[in-house]
């Protein structure tokens, strides 16, 4: 099974999304909480697969997603078509005094927190009953003391919710280089548990002042996570539903936009048909 | 494929109450520590967190964590409150002063983000009236964007009508069944000086700023339209024969033509004030 392909939705990319490269799309959610907007944010095409994607569920807050944010977003799914939800292994903000961080970071990896994101999960999925949902693993610059690895800790947690995988591809390749661990080890030990699959594709810069690899969606895909991509979609085979690309920065011509997902196409028909062995590096 | 049917503002996240009083003392401790982390990265305190972050992790990361939410919400509000930036000579460093003192509102919209900070504006700095102006016209665009989030459903109805305003404004007058609906989406306010008024206006002025399609528009109705608007706003949806029944009754209208108030009811269809149906 071929899954479907395409980019988040931004403005800059909307004059391509008639590619026939492209068959699927991710909305973000904070991007189509517009009030004034009178027509469908997905635009006038009838899409394979849409998907909603979340920033700010703060899935591992203690506290349950607010049921006012949940049906925000169902309404984005009930115009739009949408077929699956996403959002974001992470925590967002204080719940308490009620201020954001601005951006999610990592939970610990705790036995405390396995419970919290476990009962996050349960209450989102459902809430979009039917709907599947996929939980994505956040590129992280510092980690918080845990009593196991993120792997282990992600592992627990779709095989305890069910819920689907949003395998950032870009993400683990980020956390390998900067943490110093095994990018192919931790989708290898992940993806079995995982009963379904999205993936996110991007690319990023090296920082040598801060000696990390940045997620910045900023620059075309490198090479080395266009392997792990090849690598996650061999092994996942059959349950990745889609991938998308994310740009949000530094935005190509229009020739760009339409290579990047065009290859990203090649790519997952050629592992579809078993013409493409996995480039493990 | 049908629009927003229901009217939804984000609040509270719902605690959670566990039964097994263990777990519910881990949950509580749980939170307590979340909510801690997420309030010192929140206010820019990263010595807060040193002591929870694993070995590996340096202050570096933490600082640069926060640096680059404040950056990106710097960039974003500096992007959102464009129009506003060139009435004020020290703009940048309101800003900035602003991210670094008021913490980021959990779950609220850029929008409410950037409207906020105009809030905290005038509540720190004497405004001169070009600026109040500026600042008004800005609060008022904002406000046009809330009122539609709480308002959604009579937004998407009224800009429905507003396509059958070309077909049904001649017929306004003459046809007694015709409504004639107020836009649910506008709000008013006051410009104190010239600066940003257009054409014949002169300040002081009532400005009207309301939903068209996706978009914003604004006017400057004369004294009589905007006592016209606001009466429709009290008494609509009505007929026209309704409305005249209720300018008659009341004390303080202006006595107008009939046929002047059609010609006005028409041109404020044509803006998008109001419609018929």
């Amino acid at each position: 099974m071929v899954p479907a392909i395409g980019y988040g939705i931004r403005k800059e990319n909307r004059l391509i999304l008639d590619d026939p490269a492209i068959n699927g799309v991710e909305i973000t959610f904070e991007n189509a909480d517009e009030p004034l907007r009178i027509d469908r944010f997905v635009g006038w095409r009838d899409f394979d697969y849409v998907s909603l994607h979340g920033l700010e569920m703060s899935i591992a807050s203690a506290d349950l997603v607010p049921r006012s944010y949940l049906e925000a977003m169902q309404e984005i799914v009930e115009e739009n078509g949408v077929v699956a939800v996403s959002d974001h292994l992470g925590f967002t903000r204080d719940t308490v005094h009620k201020v954001g961080m601005g951006h999610f970071a990592p939970p610990p990896f705790s036995l405390a927190a396995l419970g919290a994101v476990c009962r996050n999960v349960d209450h989102v999925q459902k809430f979009f009953d039917g709907l599947p949902f996929y939980l994505e693993n956040i590129a992280y610059m510092f980690r918080f003391k845990g009593e196991m690895n993120e792997a282990d800790f992600l592992s627990k947690v779709l095989s305890r919710t069910g819920c689907g995988w949003l395998l950032d591809v870009t993400n683990v390749y980020a956390n390998a280089q900067n943490h110093g661990y095994d990018a192919y080890d931790f989708i290898r030990q992940v993806v079995p548990v995982a009963e379904r699959m999205q993936m996110h594709l991007a690319g990023g810069y090296f920082d040598h002042e801060a000696n990390a690899y940045i997620d910045s969606h900023s620059e075309p895909i490198p090479d080395e996570v266009w392997n792990l991509y090849r690598f996650a979609l061999e092994l996942a085979h059959g349950k990745v539903d889609a991938v998308f690309i994310e740009r949000d920065d530094n935005f190509p011509t229009e020739d760009g936009w339409r290579s990047e997902v065009q290859h990203a196409r090649e790519i997952a028909e050629a592992v579809s048909a078993g013409t493409l062995s996995g480039a493990e590096s | 494929m049908s629009l927003r049917k229901k009217t939804v503002l984000r609040d509270q996240d719902e605690t959670v109450v566990l039964e097994n009083a263990a777990e519910q003392a881990e949950l509580i401790a749980y939170r307590d520590e979340l909510n801690r982390i997420a309030h010192a990265l929140s206010t820019a305190n990263p010595d807060a967190v040193a002591n929870v972050v694993d070995e590996g992790t340096t202050l570096d990361a933490i600082e640069s964590f926060i640096d680059s939410n404040t950056e990106k919400r710097f960039q974003l509000l500096a992007k959102l409150l464009e129009f506003v930036e060139p009435a004020f000579k020290d703009f940048e460093h309101l800003l900035s002063h602003y991210v670094v003192d008021v913490p980021y509102r959990a779950l609220a919209s850029p929008s409410e983000d950037a409207d906020h900070f105009l809030t905290w504006l005038t509540d720190h700095k004497t405004l001169k009236p070009k600026q109040s102006d500026y600042v008004a016209c800005q609060q008022a665009r904002f406000a046009v964007e809330a009122r539609a989030r709480r308002h959604r459903v009579d937004h998407i109805h009224f800009q429905d009508l507003r396509t059958l305003v070309e077909q049904l404004a001649p017929e306004f007058g003459e046809n007694p069944e015709l409504n004639i609906r107020v836009n649910p989406i506008h709000v008013w306010t006051r410009f104190e000086t010239n600066t940003l008024l257009a054409g014949a206006a002169r300040a002081p002025a009532d400005v009207i700023f309301f939903a068209v399609a996706s978009g914003i528009s604004s006017a400057v109705p004369s004294p009589h339209a905007a006592a016209v608007i606001r009466q429709l706003t009290d008494w609509a949806p009505c007929t026209r024969e309704e409305w005249f029944t209720h300018r008659a009754i009341a004390d303080d209208t202006v006595d107008s033509p009939p046929a002047a108030l059609d010609e006005l009811c028409r041109e404020l269809a044509k803006l998008g004030v109001v419609a018929f149906e």
